[in-house]
C-alpha cells in the first residue's frame, strides 16, 4: 500500500475540514465507546482477565520458536502447509505461487489486517487475478479505491449516502438502477453481488485472530460470516498471518476471546468465531482441500528484542483509536498508512522507518486513554514517547524544533530563570488575551492556532500564585 | 537459509538464548499437555436458562421439545409460523427422525438457494449463548448458506464455559471447522447500524431437546 505517513500534517488538515467525514466520525465514537464500557461493566472478571491475557502474551512471546515449530508440525499433520515469509514481498510471492498452482481466476477474501500491511491485493491484481474483499467494509473501500481506516471498521469513515453513491455506480453490472437509501437495502444488495463471487472462486484468503500451537488451529473471528464463505467454498484456503498470532492452547485462546469481542464492539462473542484445522477430511462433503498459512515476519522479530516488545502484545481490537481524541479528530486516513490510531503509531514507524513516519508518535497528546482501554495494557504513551526520543538522537527532527528542545531543556535545568522568565511571557499573553479566554492567532505558533485556539493565560503562573498563598 | 531459519533464528537472537533446553521444552510439553484452566466467568447455575437468555440477546430464537421425535412435528410448526416452503436440508445424522411426508428432506451441502438448513450442535455455551458445530458431524456450508439455520441441541449438552466443549473436543481427532455460533450474521459497517443477514443466515433457531 502506498505511504502517504511523511503527510500526515497535511492530510490531517484536510481531514479536519472535510465535513462528511467529521460527520461520519462523531457517528462512530459513542457507539464504540458506549457499547465497549457496558460490556466490561457487565463482567467482574473482566480486570483479572485482562491480567491473565497480558501473562499468556508474554509467555508465548518468551517462547516463540517453540510454539511455532509446535504449531506447524500440527498444521502439517493435518495435512495443510507452513509457508514462512521474512518479508511483505517473500509473503506476496507466496501467495502467488499458491494461487497460480491452483489455476485461480478468481479470489475471495476475509478480512485480512495483515494482508493490507503486504499490499496483497495490489500484488494479486498485478498478476492477473480478479480479488473480491467480501467484508462489507472491505468490500465498499475496495470499489472506492481506498485504504481502510480503522482496524476493525475500515469503511467508518463513509456516510450512507457516499456507500449509496458507489453501490449505483459499481453495481450497475449487476442490474442496479436506482439509489439505495436504507441501511437494509444496502446489506442486501451487497449480499447478493457477493453470494455469486463467494460461489465462484478457485481460491479464499483469510487473516487470523490467533494461531492454536496445540491444535495446529487458526481462528477468525467475525460478524457476517464471510470470513467463513471464504475459508469453505474455494477449493484452497490461505490464511495470511504473522508470527505473533500463536498462541499455546485453545483455553488461552479462549481467555483473549473474552477480551478481543468486549473490546472491539462490546460484544461478548461475535456471530462467527472459527477454528481451522488443515484440510477435508476423508467422507467430508465440503472445506477446502488444500490449507495454507503464511507466517510473516516484516520487524516482528526484531521488535521481540528491543523496547517495542510489548507491542506484540496486540490483538487488534480498535479500542486505543476508539478512545484516542486524535483518531477521533482526524480519522484513520490522516495516518497515512494501514495502522492508524495510538497502535498505529506505534507499529508504523517499526515497519516503513521512523523517518517517513515521524510526524506519527507526535499526533497524540499522551492523554493515555489508549493504555487505559488497552486490553493487553499495552504501555502506548511510553513506546510513543520512546519513539519520540529515538527520532531526535536518530537526528530526524526539524531544526526548529531541535533548538526549541535545547532552549527547554537549558531553562527546565535552572528553575530561577525558568520561572522569571515564564511569568514575564505569561504575564504578556495573559493581558493579551484578557477579555476573550483564546487566541485564535498566535505568532510563532500558528500551526498549533491553525485548526485550534490557544488558551489565553491567566496573568500569573502557578509558581506565582503558589508563592503568593504561602507568604499571605 | 530459508526464511524458516532466519525467523527462529532471528527470535532466539532477539529472546538472548540459543536453542530451548530438554528442561525447558519438558515444561513447556506439559502445559500443552494439561492446559491450564484460566479464570471464567461465572454463569447461572441453571446452565439452559442462562443459554436461552443469551440466545435471545444475540438476536436467535428457541423452541422446546421434549423428545428427538417430536423434532419433525416441532419444525413444520416453525416453517409455517415463518411461511417458508416445507423444504429443508439436513444433516445425515438427523435422517433416522420419524420425518412424514409433509416435508422435503435433502441430504446434502447447501446450494445457493436454500432456504432453511437444520444441522445438530456438538454442544453449546451457557456463557455466551453459543452453538458448537463440527464439519466432521455436518457439512460446514449447512451452517452458512441458508437464511434459516435451525440447530438442535440437546439439553444435556449445554456447558457452563468454552473450556468445557475443548475438554470434551479433546477426545477426538480436532475436525477441519469448529463453527462457534452466536446469534444471526450481523453487520455494522454501514454507519455502525446493526443489520442481520450479512452474508450468513439471517434468522438463527435453538431447539432444545429434553
Amino acid at each position: 500500500m502506498q505511504i502517504n505517513s511523511p503527510q500526515f500534517k497535511q492530510r490531517a488538515t484536510v481531514a479536519l475540514q472535510d465535513m462528511r467525514l467529521q460527520k461520519a466520525l462523531s457517528k462512530a465514537k459513542g457507539g464504540f465507546i458506549d457499547k465497549r464500557l457496558a460490556a466490561i461493566s457487565a463482567l467482574p472478571e473482566f480486570e483479572a482477565l485482562r491480567e491473565r491475557g497480558k501473562a499468556i502474551k508474554q509467555h508465548t512471546l518468551e517462547n516463540l520458536d517453540f510454539y511455532l515449530e509446535r504449531f506447524e508440525s500440527k498444521v502439517i499433520a493435518q495435512g495443510g502447509k507452513v509457508h514462512w515469509a521474512s518479508s511483505s514481498e517473500e509473503a506476496c510471492q507466496l501467495i502467488l505461487e499458491i494461487s497460480r498452482a491452483a489455476n485461480a481466476k478468481v479470489i475471495t477474501k476475509g478480512k485480512s489486517m495483515v494482508g493490507e500491511e503486504i499490499s496483497l491485493n495490489e500484488a494479486l491484481e498485478a498478476d492477473g487475478f480478479k480479488v473480491v474483499e467480501t467484508d462489507l467494509g472491505e468490500y465498499i473501500i475496495q470499489l472506492a479505491h481506498e485504504p481502510p481506516s480503522h482496524i476493525i471498521a475500515p469503511a467508518v469513515h463513509k456516510t450512507r449516502e457516499q456507500i449509496s453513491d458507489l453501490f449505483h455506480e459499481h453495481h450497475q453490472q449487476y442490474g442496479l438502477t436506482q439509489k439505495l437509501d436504507t441501511v437494509p437495502e444496502l446489506v442486501n444488495e451487497a449480499r447478493t453481488v457477493l453470494r455469486s463471487q463467494f460461489l465462484s472462486a478457485d481460491v479464499g484468503i483469510t487473516g487470523a485472530n490467533f494461531l492454536i500451537a496445540e491444535t495446529g488451529s487458526t481462528v477468525i473471528v467475525t460478524n457476517e460470516g464471510n470470513g467463513d464463505l471464504t475459508n469453505t467454498l474455494p477449493r484452497v484456503h490461505i490464511v495470511m498471518t504473522s508470527i505473533e498470532k500463536v498462541v499455546p492452547t485453545l483455553n488461552d485462546a479462549t481467555t483473549l476471546l473474552r477480551l478481543l469481542g468486549r473490546s472491539a464492539t462490546g460484544q461478548e462473542m461475535t456471530s462467527y468465531t472459527t477454528f481451522t484445522t488443515g484440510v477435508r477430511r476423508e467422507g467430508e462433503l465440503d472445506g477446502a482441500q488444500e490449507f495454507h498459512v503464511v507466517l510473516l515476519d516484516n520487524g516482528r522479530t526484531t521488535m521481540l528484542g528491543d523496547e517495542f516488545k510489548d507491542m506484540l502484545r496486540c490483538i487488534r481490537c480498535g479500542a486505543c483509536m476508539n478512545h484516542c481524541p486524535v483518531y477521533g479528530s482526524v480519522g484513520g486516513h490522516a495516518y497515512g498508512w494501514v495502522y492508524p490510531g495510538p497502535m498505529g503509531s506505534v507499529l508504523t514507524p517499526l515497519m516503513i522507518g521512523l523517518k517517513a513516519a515521524q510526524d506519527l508518535p507526535n499526533a497524540s497528546t499522551l492523554c493515555g486513554r489508549c493504555e487505559q482501554v488497552c486490553p493487553m495494557k499495552i504501555p502506548l504513551p511510553t513506546m510513543l514517547r520512546q519513539h519520540r526520543i529515538n527520532a531526535y538522537e536518530q537526528d530526524l527532527m526539524p531544526t526548529r524544533a531541535r533548538w526549541a528542545l535545547k532552549i527547554w531543556a537549558y531553562l527546565a535545568k535552572r528553575p530561577a530563570l525558568y520561572q522569571k522568565l515564564a511569568s514575564i511571557k505569561i504575564g504578556i499573553l495573559g493581558f493579551l488575551g484578557g477579555g476573550r479566554g483564546s487566541f485564535r492567532y498566535l505568532p510563532f505558533a500558528g500551526a498549533w492556532t491553525k485548526n485550534r485556539d490557544f488558551p489565553a493565560p491567566q496573568g500569573k503562573t502557578f509558581m506565582a500564585q503558589w508563592k503568593a498563598r504561602k507568604s499571605a | 537459509m530459508s526464511s524458516r531459519e532466519q525467523i527462529l533464528g532471528k527470535i532466539r537472537k532477539s529472546l538472548g538464548r540459543g536453542v530451548l533446553s530438554a528442561e525447558q521444552i519438558s515444561v513447556l510439553e506439559a502445559r500443552l499437555a494439561t492446559p491450564p484452566l484460566h479464570e471464567q466467568p461465572q454463569v447461572n447455575t441453571d446452565l439452559a436458562l442462562q443459554f436461552t437468555q443469551k440466545l435471545q440477546k444475540v438476536g436467535a430464537s428457541f423452541s422446546d421439545v421434549e423428545n428427538e421425535s417430536l423434532i419433525p412435528f416441532a419444525l413444520i410448526a416453525l416453517l409455517k409460523e415463518w411461511e417458508l416452503p416445507l423444504q429443508v436440508v439436513i444433516d445425515a445424522h438427523l435422517q433416522a427422525l420419524p420425518w412424514t411426508d409433509d416435508i422435503q428432506c435433502a441430504v446434502r451441502v447447501a446450494q445457493d438457494d436454500d432456504k432453511v438448513s437444520v444441522t445438530e450442535a456438538f454442544a453449546a455455551v451457557a456463557e455466551t449463548g453459543t452453538v458448537a458445530l463440527l464439519s466432521s458431524h455436518s457439512p460446514t456450508t449447512l451452517n452458512f448458506l441458508p437464511e434459516t439455520h435451525i440447530v438442535i441441541v440437546h439439553r444435556a449438552q449445554i456447558t457452563a464455559n468454552l473450556e468445557s466443549v475443548w475438554e470434551k473436543l479433546r477426545q477426538q481427532n480436532m475436525p477441519r471447522t469448529v463453527n462457534l455460533i452466536t446469534g444471526p450474521s450481523r453487520t455494522a459497517d454501514v454507519e455502525q447500524t446493526i443489520q442481520l443477514g450479512a452474508h450468513g443466515p439471517r434468522r438463527l433457531h435453538v431447539i432444545l431437546v429434553g
